[in-house]
């Protein structure tokens, strides 16, 4: 029995002049938009004491504010933007692969030859998780210079052998990163579709209900990280804040 | 001899050795701590999440591998 396992490689939907638009492209602007579509919304009109979406949006941000002063302490509110956006536009991107249609929604468009998956989970493509490492690499460098400039430059030069260690550990973080959440997110997409031609219709689903909780995890473990980098680097030279010890 | 389908096998394999025994170590302190302390389940599970990512992450990136050569195959 012939198995089809699906390409790592995203299909090309269409080109907008140099540029080709993936279907995992794609999703991902459909997640997008749903995100600023919220965040529009939740801020028209904003009141002293709020109802509705903007009720909704200020219980998010609570928090999500709340987790980011236990990994980062004072700190928190300045990375909040970046690391709550990271984390909401990562659970988006990947619940949205789990939609009915998204990844299993093979169409042949008019300009093609032979059908193409339509919808593909944003992460399942490197392109997309490096895109988002190379921005984490680059606010960290930034903020750790902005912290001390000295100091910056003189932990990949003093000690002598592990200050150089530390060039790779910079680099290997965001690799990490990358890899870690397409590495889950494509083992996930890969199974269901293996699952959808080994055990149609009911395997499937306990396997989309595990994407479900994986999904959540990975955009926390993101965000968590990269607030914990952030707030790494924006540590030297002073002692670190140590988290808050609260007895809930 | 074509070793493919052989290194596809053992690259997921292997890695999943030892990360498979990091996160049950990771699982088990973080149970052991709950027991001691019910109270402080909570500041214990998002560490223990956590923990577990990292460790997984290394069976991921060799799970990567895989995914790469069985694009491979003949």
């Amino acid at each position: 029995m012939e198995i089809h396992v699906p390409a790592i490689q995203p299909d090309e939907i269409f080109r907008l002049g140099p540029l080709a638009v993936t279907n995992t492209v794609l999703t991902s602007w459909i997640a997008l938009f749903v995100v600023i579509a919220f965040a529009v919304a939740a801020t028209r009109n904003m009141r002293l004491v709020p109802s509705g979406l903007q009720n909704l949006g200020e219980l998010i941000v609570e928090v999500l504010l709340g987790l980011a002063v236990q990994v980062a302490g004072s700190r928190a509110r300045q990375f909040l933007p970046l690391v709550a956006t990271l984390f909401l536009y990562i659970l988006f991107a990947n619940w949205i692969g789990i939609v009915p249609g998204v990844g299993s929604w093979n169409a042949q468009l008019p300009w093609q030859e032979g059908g193409h998956i339509v919808f593909r989970a944003p992460n399942s493509d490197l392109s997309l998780t490096a895109a988002m490492a190379i921005i984490v690499f680059f606010s960290v460098q930034i903020v750790g210079i902005r912290t001390n400039v000295k100091a910056y430059f003189v932990k990949f030069l003093w000690p002598p052998l592990i200050g150089q260690l530390e060039i790779i550990a910079e680099f290997s973080r965001p690799l990490s990163l990358a890899l870690r959440l397409f590495g889950n997110i494509l083992a996930g997409f890969i199974l269901v579709e293996i699952m959808l031609q080994l055990v149609p219709p009911l395997l499937p689903v306990v396997f989309l209900g595990l994407e479900l909780g994986v999904g959540l995890i990975q955009a926390l473990i993101f965000a968590i990280l990269t607030l914990a980098f952030l707030s790494l680097a924006s540590s030297h030279g002073h002692s670190e804040a140590s988290p808050e010890h609260s007895g809930h | 001899m074509d070793f493919t389908p052989l290194a596809v096998a053992l690259a997921i394999g292997l890695a999943a050795i030892g990360p498979g025994i990091g996160v049950g170590l990771v699982g088990s302190k973080a149970m052991e701590a709950m027991g001691r302390n019910p109270e402080a389940s909570g500041t214990v599970f998002l560490p223990m999440i956590i923990g577990m990512a990292f460790a997984e992450a290394i069976a991921i990136y060799g799970l990567v591998i895989a995914f790469v050569l069985v694009g491979r195959l003949h």
